[in-house]
C-alpha cells in the first residue's frame, strides 16, 4: 500500500540565505510564532509561519476565522495588542526585522511603506470626523519634504548595511541552533563554529565598508538638506524683502498684506505639505478609487456613505502614503457580491498601476482564485499548503484544502456539499500532531503523534501532511473536488 | 337583521365544532397517556390536525379567506406588496414597490438581490413585523396582513377625477348655451328702427302743431309695421330659446348626477374594503402566525447575551403561554439534538459558542414553535466557509424531516441555486425576474440577473482570468420612455419585468441560447 512519492522535506525554521535576498523578495516572514496571554493560559495563535512576498505579486492567505491569518498580518503592521507575545521568528522588510524595532522606528514604515485595509469599513473610520480630514491626516503628519530628501539619499546604503548585518546574525543563529540541539555531536558543533567564523571573516570587512559608505552618505544627505534649506530661506528672504518694504509704507495695506501671506505660504509649502496640497492630492486619490463627485464627498461624514463607498475611502486612506506593500484584511467580507466584485477589480487595477505587492486575507476561495498569484492555506496557526494558484486549485495536496474546496456550493453543480465536521481546535491546548487530523477522513496514527514536516511537491508547491510521506498509503482526493477540477480544466482549455 | 343573525349562528356552529374537536383530542390524550402505538400516533396526528384546522377557522371567522389558494396548495401568496417608510415629512423610502409572488407548500423559494434592494423588508413584512403600506399577504388562504394605501389613494383619485369630469361637463354646457341662436340681433334691429324714427321726428324743425302731427303719423306709419313685425318675431324666438336651454340643462344635470352616484358607489366600495382590511389586521390569528418563523443573519446579535440557551429556545413557548416546565425542557432538548448540539449545552450562555453553533441555536429557537414555514434571512453570510456547508446541510435535513416550506433570502446566487427550487431576483424594490432555479441559470434574461451572475467569483483560477463582469445600468439598458414595463411570462414559469419590445427580444434570446446549447451537445 505504500506509494512511491519521494518528496523532499524542508526543515523549520527557514533561514534567509543570501540567495533569498538577491531574489526580488520584498517581505519575508520566517518561523513566526505568536501567543496571547489570557486568564486560562497562552493561546498559541500562530505557530511557525514562513512565507515570502515577491515584488508585484498578490499573496492570498486563506483560512477559517481563528486560524491566525489576521494575527500574522497585524505583526507585519506592528499593531498587535498588548496581551500578545512574539515567541519566535522574524518579519524582514528592507533588511530590518520588524518584530524587533522600536515603535518610533515603526512610524517610518507603518502606513508609508506598508498600508493596510481593514475588514469592517464602518468601524475602521472615525464616525465624527469628516472624510476629507481622515484622508489628509496622514499626508500632513508625514509631510516633511526635507526629511524625505534625507531618507531618500541614505536609504539604499542603509538597507545594504542592515542586510549584511543580518547575514551575520543569521550565521550566528545557525550556530546557536546547532549548539542548542541535543542531537548534534561535538564534531558538528565545531564544524558549525568553523563555518560561522569563516562567514564572519568574510562579512566583517563588508560591514565595515558598508558603515563607512553609510556614514559618508549621511554626511552627504545632511549637507544636501542644509543647502536646500539655505536655498529656500534665501529665496524666501529675497522675495519677502520688497513686500515687507511695501507693507511698512502703509499704502494699500490689505493688498500688500495679502501678498505677504501668499509668500509666506509658498515658503511653507516648500518645506512641508500644506493643507491645500493635501486636499488636492486627496481629491485626486478619491477620484482614482472611484468615488464620484469628490469635491462634495470630501466634506461628508462616514455615515453618509454606503458600504462599498466606505471601503473605497479606507482604500484611499491606505493609498495616500503610496505604500509598497498593501495588506488587505478581508476587505470584502462585509459587502455583497456586486460591490465585492467592484472592490476586487479596484484593488487589482491599483496594484497594476502602482506596482504594489498585496497580501490578501480572505476565507472565500472564489475571491482567492480571482486575486491570487500565490496562495497560503492556514489552519490552526500554521501554513498547511503553499503554492501558486494553479498548484493549489488544480493539484491540491492537503486534506484541509480538499475539504475547503468541497464545502463551497458551485454554480455548475447541485450535489450535496461535503461539510467539514467539527470545529477548529482550541489553541489554548494546541494538538500534538496534525491539527486537522481530528476533522479529517484521511487521518493516520502518526497524525496524532507528530507534526508533519513541509514537503516540497514542486519547487513552487509545498504541503504539510503525512499523506505525502513515502510510507503513507495512497490517498485520493474526494470525488466532488476531482470532478470539479476536471471540469474547470476542460473549460479552461476551451477558453485558450 | 336576518343576515347578521345567520352569520352569528354560523360562527357559533364553527366554534362548537372546534370545541368538540378539542374535547376529542383531550379525551384521546387522556386515554392513551402512556404507550403510543404507531396506529395511535397516526390518529393523534389526524385529530390534532383536525382540531388545528377547526380552531383556525373559528378564530379567523370573518377574515378574508380564499379557497382557491388552499386548493392550489399555495401556502403563501404575496399580492402587490408595497412597503414605504416615511420620515416625518413627505419624504419616503419605497423599500418594496409592488411585488407579487406565490410559494407552494414544501417549496424552497429564494429571494436574491444586492443590499438595500428590499429583500429583508419583504421577509419582515411577511413576519408581520411591519404594518404594510399596501397590498395583501395570504397565508394558507387567510389574509394575515393588508395595507390600505392603495384604497385610500383610489378614493382620493376618484373624487378628483369626478370633480374634473363635472367641471368639464359644466364648461361644455355653458358653451352649448352660448352657441344657441341669439335674439340680440332682432333687438338691435328694433332699437335701430326706433332710434331712426326718433331721429327723424327730432329733425322735423319748426312747424305748426298740425303739420307736425301729420309728419309724425307719416313717419310712424312708415316705421311701425316693421317694428311690430320684429317684436312678434322676438317674442317667438325667446320662447323657443328658453325651452332649448332647459332641455340642455336637464340632460347635463342627469349626467352629473350619474357621475356623482358612481363616485359615491366607488368610494363606498373602497371604504368597505378598507374596513375589511382593518378588520383582518385586527383579527390576526396568532396560531397561524406562529407557523411562520424566522432565522436571522447575525448569530451574534440575534441572541440575548444574558439568557441561557434554554431560556432563548423556550422564550417563544412562554410567549404562547406554554408553561409546563417538564414539557418545555423536553422540547428544548429535542430541538438541540435535532440541530446537532448536545443537550448539556442548554445551561450555557451564547458567548460560549462559535458562530456556527450560535446559528444552530437560532435555528433551534425557530423550530421549537413547530413552524410550517421558515424565513431564512441570510443565515450563512456571516459564517465561515467551512461552517456554511454544515448549516446548509442542516437546513436541508430539517426541511425534509419536518416538511418545511423555506423562503431563503441571500445575496449570493450560488448558494441560492444550491438550495432553492424557485428564485426571484429583486432590484430596488421590484421583482425583475422569477423562475425555477434551473431555468434561471439556463436562461438568465434580465440584465441585472446577468450582472449578478457575472459577479460571483468561482474557485477556478483559469475561468476567473477570463471572467468579464457585466455592469447593470438601468438608464442605459432599458428604454422605458415609450412604454412602462410590466411583469410578463416569457416561457411557462419564467417571469421577467419588461415591456413589449423587450418581451420579443427576450423570447429570441431564449431560442438562440437553446440552439447554441443543442449544437454543443
Amino acid at each position: 500500500m505504500e506509494n512511491n512519492k519521494q518528496y523532499k522535506t524542508i526543515d523549520y525554521p527557514f533561514v534567509v540565505s543570501e540567495k533569498d535576498i538577491k531574489r526580488d523578495v520584498i517581505l519575508s516572514v520566517r518561523n513566526l510564532a505568536i501567543s496571547f496571554k489570557t486568564d486560562e493560559g497562552y493561546v498559541r495563535a500562530v505557530r511557525g509561519v514562513s512565507f515570502d512576498l515577491y515584488r508585484g505579486e498578490t499573496l492570498c492567505i486563506v483560512g477559517e476565522s481563528g486560524s491566525g491569518k489576521s494575527v500574522t498580518n497585524k505583526t507585519v503592521m506592528g499593531i498587535l495588542p498588548n496581551s500578545s507575545h512574539i515567541d519566535s521568528g522574524s518579519v524582514i522588510y528592507q533588511g530590518e526585522d520588524l518584530t524587533k524595532i522600536a515603535e518610533d522606528e515603526f512610524h517610518r514604515i507603518r502606513g508609508t511603506k506598508i498600508g493596510m485595509i481593514f475588514q469592517d469599513p464602518l468601524s475602521s473610520l472615525n464616525p465624527i470626523m469628516r472624510i476629507g480630514k481622515q484622508i489628509t491626516e496622514v499626508m500632513i503628519i508625514n509631510g516633511n519634504h526635507l526629511k524625505h530628501k534625507y531618507d531618500e539619499i541614505i536609504n539604499e546604503s542603509l538597507i545594504k548595511f542592515k542586510n549584511d548585518k543580518r547575514l551575520l546574525q543569521i550565521a550566528k543563529d545557525e550556530l546557536n541552533y546547532v549548539k542548542k540541539d541535543s542531537k548534534s555531536t561535538k564534531e558538528m558543533i565545531s564544524k558549525a563554529n568553523e563555518a560561522y567564523l569563516k562567514e564572519k571573516a568574510r562579512l566583517l570587512p563588508i560591514i565595515k565598508a558598508d558603515k563607512v559608505a553609510l556614514n559618508s552618505k549621511k554626511k552627504e544627505a545632511n549637507l544636501a538638506v542644509k543647502t536646500l534649506k539655505k536655498e529656500i530661506v534665501s529665496r524666501h528672504k529675497k522675495l519677502e524683502a520688497p513686500i515687507v518694504k511695501n507693507l511698512l509704507n502703509f499704502k494699500n495695506l490689505s493688498e500688500n498684506y495679502g501678498d505677504f501671506i501668499a509668500e509666506r505660504r509658498r515658503y511653507i509649502s516648500e518645506i512641508k505639505v500644506t493643507n491645500k496640497e493635501a486636499k488636492n492630492r486627496a481629491l485626486h486619490i478619491m477620484e482614482e478609487v472611484g468615488i464620484p463627485d469628490p469635491d462634495r464627498r470630501f466634506n461628508q461624514y462616514p455615515f453618509e456613505f454606503s458600504g462599498g463607498m466606505r471601503q473605497r475611502i479606507v482604500i484611499a486612506i491606505a493609498l495616500t502614503a503610496d505604500p509598497e506593500v498593501l495588506i488587505c484584511d478581508e476587505p470584502t467580507t462585509a459587502l455583497d457580491v456586486t460591490i465585492q466584485a467592484q472592490i476586487l477589480e479596484l484593488i487589482n487595477e491599483l496594484k497594476e498601476a502602482r506596482h504594489m505587492s498585496v497580501i490578501f486575507i480572505t476565507h472565500d476561495l472564489g475571491v482567492v482564485a480571482n486575486m491570487a498569484d500565490r496562495v497560503a492555506v492556514m489552519y490552526a496557526g500554521k501554513i498547511v499548503e503553499y503554492g501558486t494558484t494553479e498548484d493549489v486549485f488544480y493539484a491540491p495536496a492537503h486534506p484541509y484544502t480538499w475539504a475547503l474546496l468541497s464545502s463551497i456550493p458551485d454554480i455548475d453543480s447541485k450535489e450535496r456539499l461535503e461539510a467539514i465536521p467539527g470545529t477548529p481546535p482550541n489553541m489554548l491546548y494546541p494538538p500534538r500532531g496534525d491539527a486537522f487530523a481530528l476533522r479529517s477522513k484521511y487521518a493516520m496514527k502518526v497524525d496524532m503523534k507528530a507534526e508533519p514536516p513541509m514537503y516540497e511537491i514542486t519547487p513552487t508547491h509545498y504541503a504539510s501532511t503525512w499523506l505525502l510521506d513515502s510510507k503513507a498509503p495512497e490517498a485520493i482526493m474526494p470525488k466532488i473536488v476531482s470532478t470539479r477540477i476536471k471540469n474547470s480544466l476542460a473549460k479552461g482549455e476551451s477558453h485558450e | 337583521m336576518s343576515n347578521e343573525l345567520a352569520t352569528l349562528r354560523a360562527k357559533e356552529e364553527i366554534k362548537k365544532e372546534a370545541n368538540e374537536a378539542k374535547e376529542a383530542l383531550k379525551a384521546f390524550k387522556k386515554s392513551h397517556k402512556e404507550a403510543l402505538s404507531d396506529a395511535n400516533k397516526a390518529t393523534l396526528k389526524t385529530l390534532t390536525e383536525d382540531y388545528n384546522l377547526k380552531r383556525d377557522r373559528a378564530i379567523s371567522y370573518g377574515v378574508s379567506f380564499r379557497q382557491d389558494l388552499v386548493d392550489s396548495k399555495t401556502i403563501l401568496s404575496v399580492e402587490h406588496l408595497k412597503m414605504f417608510f416615511t420620515y416625518g415629512g413627505d419624504y419616503k423610502t419605497k423599500a418594496v414597490h409592488d411585488i407579487s409572488f406565490q410559494i407552494k407548500e414544501g417549496e424552497c423559494f429564494g429571494l436574491v438581490g444586492e443590499s438595500g434592494c428590499g429583500k429583508t423588508t419583504t421577509g419582515r413584512c411577511i413576519m408581520h413585523l411591519y404594518n404594510i403600506t399596501s397590498g395583501s399577504i395570504y397565508y394558507k388562504g387567510y389574509r394575515i396582513s393588508g395595507g390600505t394605501r392603495w384604497n385610500e389613494k383610489e378614493i382620493k383619485w376618484s373624487k378628483i377625477h369626478t370633480a374634473e369630469k363635472i367641471k368639464a361637463i359644466k364648461e361644455k354646457e355653458a358653451r352649448q348655451l352660448s352657441s344657441l341662436p341669439k335674439d340680440t340681433d332682432l333687438r338691435k334691429e328694433i332699437e335701430a328702427a326706433k332710434k331712426s324714427k326718433d331721429h327723424e321726428i327730432k329733425e322735423l324743425g319748426m312747424m305748426s302743431d298740425d303739420e307736425k302731427e301729420e309728419a309724425i303719423s307719416e313717419i310712424s306709419s312708415r316705421y311701425d309695421p316693421t317694428i311690430k313685425e320684429l317684436e312678434t318675431l322676438l317674442k317667438n324666438a325667446s320662447l323657443s330659446e328658453s325651452e332649448q336651454a332647459a332641455a340642455i340643462k336637464k340632460l347635463y344635470s342627469e349626467e352629473i348626477k350619474s357621475l356623482e352616484e358612481n363616485e359615491k358607489k366607488h368610494v363606498y366600495e373602497q371604504k368597505e374594503l378598507i374596513k375589511k382590511i382593518k378588520y383582518d389586521n385586527r383579527h390576526l390569528n396568532r396560531h397561524l402566525m406562529n407557523e411562520i418563523q424566522m432565522i436571522f443573519q447575525d448569530p451574534v446579535d440575534s441572541l440575548d447575551p444574558r439568557m441561557t440557551v434554554e431560556d432563548i429556545i423556550q422564550e417563544g413557548l412562554h410567549i404562547q403561554h406554554e408553561y409546563n416546565k417538564a414539557e418545555n425542557h423536553q422540547k428544548c432538548v429535542d430541538m438541540l439534538e435535532k440541530v446537532g448540539l448536545i443537550p448539556e449545552y442548554a445551561s450555557r450562555y451564547p458567548h460560549e459558542f462559535s458562530g456556527g453553533q450560535r446559528q444552530r441555536i437560532g435555528i433551534a429557537r425557530a423550530l421549537v414553535m413547530n413552524p410550517k414555514m421558515l424565513i431564512c434571512d441570510e443565515p450563512i453570510s456571516a459564517l465561515d466557509v467551512s461552517i456554511r456547508a454544515q448549516i446548509l446541510n442542516l437546513l436541508n435535513d430539517v426541511k425534509e424531516e419536518m416538511g418545511l416550506t423555506i423562503m431563503f433570502i441571500a445575496h449570493d446566487l450560488s448558494v441560492v441555486k444550491y438550495f432553492c427550487d424557485k428564485i426571484a431576483v429583486m432590484y430596488f424594490g421590484n421583482l425583475v425576474e422569477l423562475a425555477s432555479s434551473d431555468e434561471l441559470f439556463k436562461h438568465p434574461l434580465h440584465p441585472y440577473t446577468k450582472a449578478l451572475l457575472s459577479a460571483i467569483p468561482k474557485p477556478d483560477p483559469r475561468s476567473e482570468k477570463h471572467r468579464v463582469r457585466k455592469i447593470y445600468n438601468p438608464a442605459k439598458d432599458h428604454d422605458y420612455s415609450v412604454e412602462k414595463p410590466t411583469f410578463q411570462e416569457i416561457v411557462p414559469g419564467h417571469f421577467v419585468l419588461c415591456n413589449s419590445v423587450e418581451f420579443s427580444k427576450y423570447k429570441e434570446e431564449i431560442s438562440i441560447l437553446d440552439q447554441s446549447r443543442g449544437e454543443k451537445k
